[in-house]
Formats: C-alpha cells, structure tokens, sequence
C-alpha cells in the first residue's frame, strides 16, 4: 500500500480479512488511507469495523455478530507496550459497544500474518478453531478441546503444540456456555471485560490462531529507532515505578486510607481487613517474582503464591482482581483470593464482573431476596466473608450448574430485574458492565468518567479518577469543570488504545498527542499532527457513541445505580459522601456540551458531519 | 508561623523508598513538612522530594480527603499528610 505521495506506507497492510466461521469463506477487504488516518488503529478501527460488519440491533450472540481483532500500525515495531490487539464487538453483557484491550505474540503474528484486523462471523457447525496465516482463514474443526474442563493456559499450550507458529486466543469453560462475562485469554492474559468469550462461544470458537511473518515496514527505520529507544528509556523512569515495584495491587492500601475502596457490594469504602490484602503484605509473604508483557520494557506484571507455604504456580494478581475477589466480596484471605483469580483465568471469566456479581448475590442472601425462590437453596452459602462460598460461585458460574448460578452467569443487571426491587437499586452497574474498585462517593470525577462510558463503567475508558487523585478537583464535590477535564482523560485513553499502547506509559509521554504523532509519522509516513490526532481521538470516542446510539442507548443509560445517590458513605474520610443527583446530571450535561453533543447526549448531524462520519454512519444503517 | 505536629503516611513507592510508613514532623507549612521528611528518609530524594516539593509523579491529601500542591499551606496540629503515588489507578 502507498500513501497518497506515493510512497510506501509502513506500519499498515491497508486490509483486514473477514472470515464466515459458518461457511469457512473469507475475504480481504481494504481499507482506505483514510480511514487509517481517521481511526488510527486498535480501538479505533475496531470499531469502524464493526460499524460496518454488524448488522444493527444483533443479538450478540447471534451468528450474523461480528466480532474483531483490530491491531496497530505499531504492532510489530521497536516501541515499547505495542504488542497489543484490540478485540471489539456488541457486548452480550451490556448490548452496547465493548472494547478489550491484550498483549501478546497474538499481536504480533497476527498482524504479520498480513492484516490490519480479523473479523469473525457466522456459526460453525460444530466446535472448532480458526486458524489464520499469510495464506488466509481455515476453519478447523476440534471438539477434542472443546468442554474438556481444561484450564485455558492447558488448551492454549496444546493448540500451540498442534499448530507450529501459531498464537492463540482461546476461550474457557465460561466462554463455552456463554457466560456473559466471558473473556478472552492469550499467553496468561486476557481480553477480559463485557463477554468477547461469549460472543466466540456463541460462534463454537473454542480458538484462534495467527502465524505470520510478513515484515512490517517502516517509513523512517531510523527515527523510529531514535523515538523507540527515547520511549523505552522513559518508560523505566520515576513515572512506571510504582507498576515495577509494587504493581497495581499497590492501590488496595492507598484507596483504603482513602476511603475508595469498594467494600462489601459498595456498601462500604473502606474494609477493616484490607491490611491483610495489601501490595505491601503480599510483597511480603508471597512474592514470586515479576514479568512483562511481549515488548514491554515496563514489567508491571507481579507474582504471588496462593498460599506461603504451597507449592503452585504463581498467580499474577491485579488490583481489580484484588478488589473485586476481596472487599468487594468481603474476604480477607490471601489464598483466598489468588485462588479466586486463578481459578478465574483458568476459567475464562472476567474477575471484576465474576467478583461483583457474587458480590450483588451476597448482599441479596443477606436481605433475604433468595428466601422463597428456586435460587435459594444454591444461595444459603452466599455470605460475604465466606471464602468457601466464592471459590464454589465461580465454579458454579463458569459452568452454569444450577438455578442461581446460570442466573449469576448473565451479570448483575439482568439477575436484578429477574428478582426485582430492591435488587437494581444496589446492582453495582453502568450500562450493565459490573464497577471496577474505584468508589465513586469518594471518587465522584470518576463517577462521572463511569456514567458516560460507551463501554459502561469503566476505568480504562475514563482517566478521570486521576482528576479526582490531584488537586485540580474536590473529589467529593467537584465543580461543573471537571467534566472538561473529564474529556480529555477519555480523549488520551481512546488514542492509547487506537496506538496501542499502554496506558502505564502516560506519565512516562508528557506530550501524548505530540510524541504519538512523531510515532505514527515514522513509522506509517502518512502526516500524523498532535492536532490531527486529538481530533482523532475525540472522532473515535463519538464513534463509539455513535455504535451505541445505532443500538438503542438512550440519556437513561448514563447514570449510576441508585444506591450512590441515595446512601451516604459512613467510613473513613468520606463519612457522609454522597452522590447528589441534581449536580451529577448537570455534570453529564456539561460533558455532553464539552463533546458538543445534544441535551439528551445524542450526536447532531453537524458535529457527525464534522468528524467525517456521516458515509460511515449511512453505510453501517 | 507556628509549626505543627503533624503526621506524614506514606503509601507506595514511597513507602518503600522510606522504609517507613509513617512519621511525625514539625512544620508550619506543607512544604516544611516536606523538607523535614526530605532530612529524614534521604532516600527519598530526588524520585519522591525535590525542594520542598512532591515529584511530579506523587501527590498528597491533607487529612486524607483533599488533594493539595499548595507548598504554602498552613498546616495544624494534628493534620494528617497521605502521601500516594499520582498515578493511583491501574
């Protein structure tokens, strides 16, 4: 492919190939030089994809759902954090937009196999893998792997064994039956949030495969080599020390003493045991060493063992499962809860939605609302507190055995409506997507940056608890502004994901828009400008509202649930937060001002016509 | 000015740079109070103080509530400095 002076363009193939799992036909589809600049990659062109390859209002997990794997002009080259893919497609979780972010080989073979994307569709007859190289798509079928009860990192080691060169991307047991949160592991990490693994579950996808070696030109070899090692050198100063020292289990004590911690369903900010649980204790007890994604200079991944004195695989542990499987859950046993994540990797599920789900179901069994129903015999376990209970909910979960857990299976929001009020008011949601450990009565920025997510709450889409971690805005009441400020943390989490890169180097890229536009220009040779790209940005983040507008999302959505409105925090330093509804609303109302969207948060025809996405737009109705 | 005692918990990397969790130091002003944890854990300097001032990748709640980068700051008895790392997410 050219850019339009006519030279090589570097970092792109200028195509994504779309693969029938039905039929077993694909075909290479281009993409213009326009949309590369437009879209960038990753998120970004995932999306745009997905636009045009699902069909409005498709069940997800209906066979005409698309689902793709979007990679990235820097996918491939020198810089640090950019073996990273993108898998987007309609969440089964959220009906909306979902975006999830990886790193591995799978990134990098995948992208050499030729393509900028992938796009799955269809159905398999039976249970089966794809399989993708220079030469195209097969789909082969392989019940042997499919509901074997094998760990996902047992299947992915035996696909590889298999298949000579290939990367996979596999999904569990939960991905099997369709677990609503569902997600999707490569190489011991995974593409976790809103039910990829359902939506490939639902396709008899049990893997895919990728092996290339198609080299990946770059435009100006040399700059990139200059830019590469400047960011690697970057990447290891004072910005990434806490993620190389400590990892992101180092927040659990920090959001404690801040009273933001989520603790037992949301009820609580601060949890009495976390002393037990923190990056500091674990260090202490349990470290077993350190790792890093493929091409990443940071190595923020941390080890633990599931228990002092046992000899097991070492478990790598985030903050997220940290919280979700622990306060959130009210345990305050370590081995508890490495166990928990382990078992949740091996499994397929999202621990953030597997966590606040049997989290919801606690504080449900402890008002009584299982008392009478077919659930409440699976239910009388259900304790906060109780380890035993959790470590069983996630087994029952992933296989759906029983009344309660094929309810627990579909996530918080539609467990709620089935047994009715008061459940939706304390179902810790946003547009269905379970809250990651970030309480938004102490964190009300973020509370913002959860409403208005297109993802639902989520705090990879929203850097706004930044905002509420400085002193540019009064956490607990924060003015009308910081919904501006709110915006801009979106628009740089949109182009890292479109890059990809990760966001752990943001405090190491003290120009993101600047330094990425350098990036792209030398590897691509297409004119990236910090301008062009934070227009980009914000052209992505509309674009995923866009998506969600097409499938019925109304203002409705963009809220919290009832609880933090109507409950005061009672622990710690943020005795008696609260959110206030009437300031919320008009925060959401300045952020839809701020993207220039309408009073109900729709998109007007002027602002899709002025980020060029009305022909998009047209082609994907 | 009257100087206050006040205590400085540090979480974190900061922590680690320490060896310490917390300590108590007299200053009038957020950014005495910083410069007496400077002489006190030395290893704290540059990566987490530099002149009376948090690195730019830290960040500190007065009580543990609100967020400061006011080095003027009067500080009082009994006030609680928390410092974390800025980057609190992941």
């Amino acid at each position: 492919m050219h850019t339009t002076s006519g030279a090589s363009l570097g970092g792109y193939f200028g195509r994504y190939l779309r693969v029938d799992v039905g039929s077993g036909a694909s075909e290479v589809r281009a993409i213009s030089e326009e949309w590369l600049v437009h879209f960038i990659g990753g998120v970004g062109l995932g999306t745009a994809i997905l636009m045009l390859e699902s069909p409005p209002r498709v069940e997800p997990l209906a066979p005409e759902a698309a689902i793709v794997f979007a990679f990235s002009p820097l996918v491939g080259t020198p810089f640090t954090t950019s073996a990273k893919f993108c898998v987007v497609a309609k969440s089964p979780l959220t009906q909306r937009i979902n975006d999830a972010l990886s790193s591995s080989d799978f990134a990098i073979r995948g992208k050499r196999a030729g393509f900028d994307a992938i796009v799955l569709v269809g159905k398999a007859s039976v249970p089966s893998i794809v399989l993708i190289d220079e030469a195209g798509a097969q789909v082969v079928p392989a019940p042997q792997v499919w509901d074997t009860g094998d760990a996902v990192a047992t299947v992915d080691a035996a696909l590889c064994a298999a298949h000579s060169g290939f990367a996979f991307a596999v999904i569990g047991t939960a991905g099997e039956r369709l677990v609503r949160y569902a997600g999707v592991a490569n190489q011991g990490r995974h593409a976790g949030r809103g039910g990829l693994g359902a939506v490939l579950g639902s396709k008899l996808i049990k893997a895919v495969g990728v092996r290339g070696k198609r080299p990946v030109l770059l435009h100006d070899p040399s700059e990139v080599a200059r830019l590469a090692h400047a960011l690697a050198a970057s990447s290891l100063g004072p910005a990434t020390a806490k993620y190389r020292e400590l990892g992101t289990v180092a927040n659990l004590a920090t959001f404690n003493r801040l009273a933001a911690l989520p603790t037992r369903n949301f009820s609580e900010s601060t949890f009495e045991h976390a002393e037990s649980l923190t990056g500091e204790t674990l260090q202490l007890t349990r470290a077993q060493g350190r790792g890093s994604c493929r091409s990443c200079t940071i190595g923020c991944e941390h080890y633990f063992a599931t228990s002092p004195s046992a000899a097991t695989a070492p478990v790598k542990l985030e903050y997220e499962s940290l919280f979700a499987l622990g306060p959130l859950c009210g345990i305050a046993d370590p081995d508890v809860v490495i166990a928990a994540a382990s078992r949740c990797d091996a499994l397929g599920l999202d621990t953030v939605s597997a966590g606040g789900t049997i989290a919801f179901a606690m504080e449900c069994n402890a008002r009584g609302l299982f008392r009478g129903t077919p659930f409440e015999a699976d239910a009388a376990t259900l304790h906060f507190g109780d380890g035993a209970a959790l470590l069983a909910a996630l087994e029952g979960i992933a296989h759906r055995s029983g009344p309660l857990y094929a309810l627990l299976a579909e996530g918080t929001r539609i467990a709620a409506e089935r047994l009715g009020p008061p459940a939706p008011s304390f179902a810790a949601h946003v547009k269905g997507l379970e809250l990651p450990g970030y309480e938004p009565r102490s964190l009300q920025t973020m509370a913002l940056g959860f409403a208005v997510g297109s993802r639902g709450a989520d705090h990879n889409k929203s850097g706004a608890y930044e905002l509420d971690f400085s002193a540019r805005v009064d956490r607990f009441a924060p003015a009308l502004e910081a919904a501006e400020l709110a915006v801009g943390t979106e628009d740089r989490a949109a182009l890292l994901d479109s890059l990809i890169l990760c966001k752990f180097l943001r405090g190491a890229m003290p120009d993101l828009f600047g330094e990425a536009a350098h990036m792209l220009t030398a590897t691509t040779g297409l004119r990236f400008s910090a301008a062009s790209l934070r227009e980009s940005a914000a052209r992505i983040v509309l674009l995923k509202r866009l998506f969600n507008e097409r499938e019925g999302w109304t203002r409705a959505e963009d809220t919290l649930p009832e609880r933090f409105f109507a409950e005061a925090l009672t622990s710690g330093v943020a005795n008696g937060a609260i959110l206030d509804r009437s300031r919320f609303e008009q925060q959401i109302t300045r952020y839809y001002e701020t993207r220039g969207l309408d009073q109900d948060g729709t998109a007007p025809p002027e602002l899709i016509a002025r980020f060029g996405l009305r022909k998009l737009i047209a082609h994907a109705d | 000015m009257l100087s206050a005692m006040v205590k400085v918990e540090l979480f974190g990397v900061a922590r680690v740079r320490a060896g310490a969790s917390e300590i108590e130091v007299e200053a009038a002003t957020l950014g005495e109070a910083f410069v007496q944890l400077a002489a006190r854990f030395p290893a704290l300097v540059p990566s987490v103080l530099e002149g009376g001032r948090l690195a730019a990748t830290f960040a500190v709640a007065l009580n543990g509530q609100t967020f400061t980068a006011d080095a003027e700051l009067q500080l009082a008895d009994g006030d609680t400095l928390v410092v974390i790392s800025a980057n609190a997410g992941g």
